[in-house]
């Protein structure tokens, strides 16, 4: 056997030469570039998740929805959770791939990729931005946010008695009445949100550009093109604590009209 | 023509990029094991083997930059080995059924060792049942029990020729052993505890 000599000649005669080393380099760093967005993506996955759950209308949920369970399933952000398992999936291929993924079994390694992007993703959260990215969602493709947060579905019932937008006008009608035009993708139309003295209002009042809910009911009226629909309660689009009017509200007991509107 | 018995694998493989002879040196070294290896996991005839061989260790100089020193270069090679071995395969798609007749005792030898046969084993029925068993449990256990038992690797060099875990090793190791008792407890074998 000699081996040895016909590879030796065929290095010469081919001119073979090693792959250089940058081609290799660039490969491993590569993989590993690649991880770490993945694992960011998904990181930023989480921070979603959890905001939009941190501010899924648990206030008002047994408005929404039978029971707190068909609340959560009704809400869940299912486009970001499915984000996010995908990333994550990459992200397992990615390490595997790598010069030393090998070494490492299977399910810690899975595991070992889901709790970093998870912990990852609560940081995230706590520093805004997971708010960000669902706000960025919500202004540049306001027609299709609702599939990202599911939530905006749910508050965009009027016929159910709720409803959700963003204030575009306030018109002061009379000493009694005020309209205030909502903007809502989700919806067909022009929809004006009408407050009287015995609405409960937000305890900074509404501004102009503020995202709110409205519970109440529809009002009908052939007459005019516009829907509208009478507010017993607007409350603050993002609210983790409940109103304590609204509570009282709820238990039927008498307030004192209180009415603070804002123009711009 | 320098002498380069004193220098390691290791260094060898820093030589070769620029200098052929220290190239020539490590396939020298890794010729003979590489052949005995390729023919204990196919088989194909000499010629066949040579071809296989040559693919190895031409991919090993033109990825001589790819070598990872926290490897030992014996198993870098073996690997580069078995994956062209393995492509090989794909393409005849045929893989060995039989341990081959020279390696028998010598498997048998480090299999009994492994399980602490003490009593006479009538040496050919056992070759056969060892066999049978091998082949029921697929490739992946034959290539590790190869590794382990002809070519006498650590669970760990195993596991960066095959590029699976240590554990997985240990696994599928353990595995083909829990099936290699049955038989031999079948044949009313002291098997030390």
């Amino acid at each position: 056997m000699n081996i040895k000599q016909k590879i030796l000649d065929t290095i010469k005669e081919k001119q073979l030469t090693p792959i250089p080393a940058w081609k290799f380099l660039t490969r491993t760093y590569g993989l590993w570039v690649l991880s770490s967005l993945l694992l960011i993506l998904g990181s930023v996955g989480v921070a979603t998740m959890v905001f939009i759950f941190t501010k899924n209308d648990w206030d008002i949920y047994n408005e929404l929805h039978e029971s707190k369970m068909i609340h959560i399933v009704s809400t869940l952000p299912y486009l970001w959770l499915a984000i996010f398992l995908l990333m994550l999936v990459l992200l397992y291929i990615d390490i595997r791939h790598t010069k030393r993924g090998y070494k490492y079994t299977s399910l810690p390694l899975f595991f070992a990729a889901l709790g970093t992007s998870i912990l990852l993703g609560f940081c995230l959260h706590v520093i805004g931005v997971g708010q960000k990215i669902d706000t960025l969602i919500t202004q540049g493709v306001p027609g299709q946010a609702h599939i990202f947060n599911p939530r905006l579905k749910g508050l965009s019932h009027p016929e159910k008695g709720i409803l959700t937008g963003r204030v575009a006008i306030i018109e002061s009608m009379s000493s009694t009445t005020t309209r205030v035009y909502i903007e809502n993708p989700l919806l067909e139309g022009t929809w004006i949100v009408i407050v009287k003295p015995t609405t409960i209002l937000p305890p900074t009042g509404i501004h102009l550009q503020d995202r709110i809910r409205a519970l109440g009911e529809e009002m009908e009226d052939n007459e005019i093109e516009e829907h509208q629909f009478f507010a017993q309660v607007i409350l603050p689009f993002n609210t983790l604590s409940i109103d304590p009017r609204w509570k009282k509200h709820n238990k039927q007991s008498s307030i004192p009209p209180l009415i603070q509107m804002y123009e711009d | 023509m320098t002498d380069y018995s004193d220098q390691t694998d290791e260094s060898l493989a820093l030589l070769s990029a620029t200098d052929h002879d220290a190239f020539g040196a490590l396939v020298g070294r890794y010729e003979q094991k590489l052949y005995r290896y390729v023919r204990r996991i196919t088989d194909v005839n000499h010629e066949e083997c040579e071809d296989i061989l040559q693919e190895t260790f031409l991919k090993s100089y033109r990825y001589l930059h790819n070598f990872d020193p926290s490897l030992s270069f014996s198993s870098w090679m073996y690997r580069i080995a078995h994956n062209e071995t393995i492509s090989h395969f794909r393409k005849r798609s045929v893989r060995p059924k039989i341990i081959r007749e020279e390696d028998g005792n010598t498997y048998l030898q480090n299999v009994a060792a492994d399980l602490d046969i003490t009593a006479d084993i009538d040496r050919e029925t056992l070759q056969r049942q060892i066999q049978d068993v091998l082949d029921s449990l697929g490739p992946k256990y034959k290539d590790v029990l190869i590794l382990r038992y002809l070519e006498e690797k650590s669970y760990q060099e195993i596991s960066d020729i095959l590029k699976i875990p240590v554990k997985t090793v240990g696994t599928r190791i353990n595995r083909a052993k829990k099936q290699l008792r049955h038989i031999i407890a079948g044949h009313d074998m002291n098997i030390r505890s």
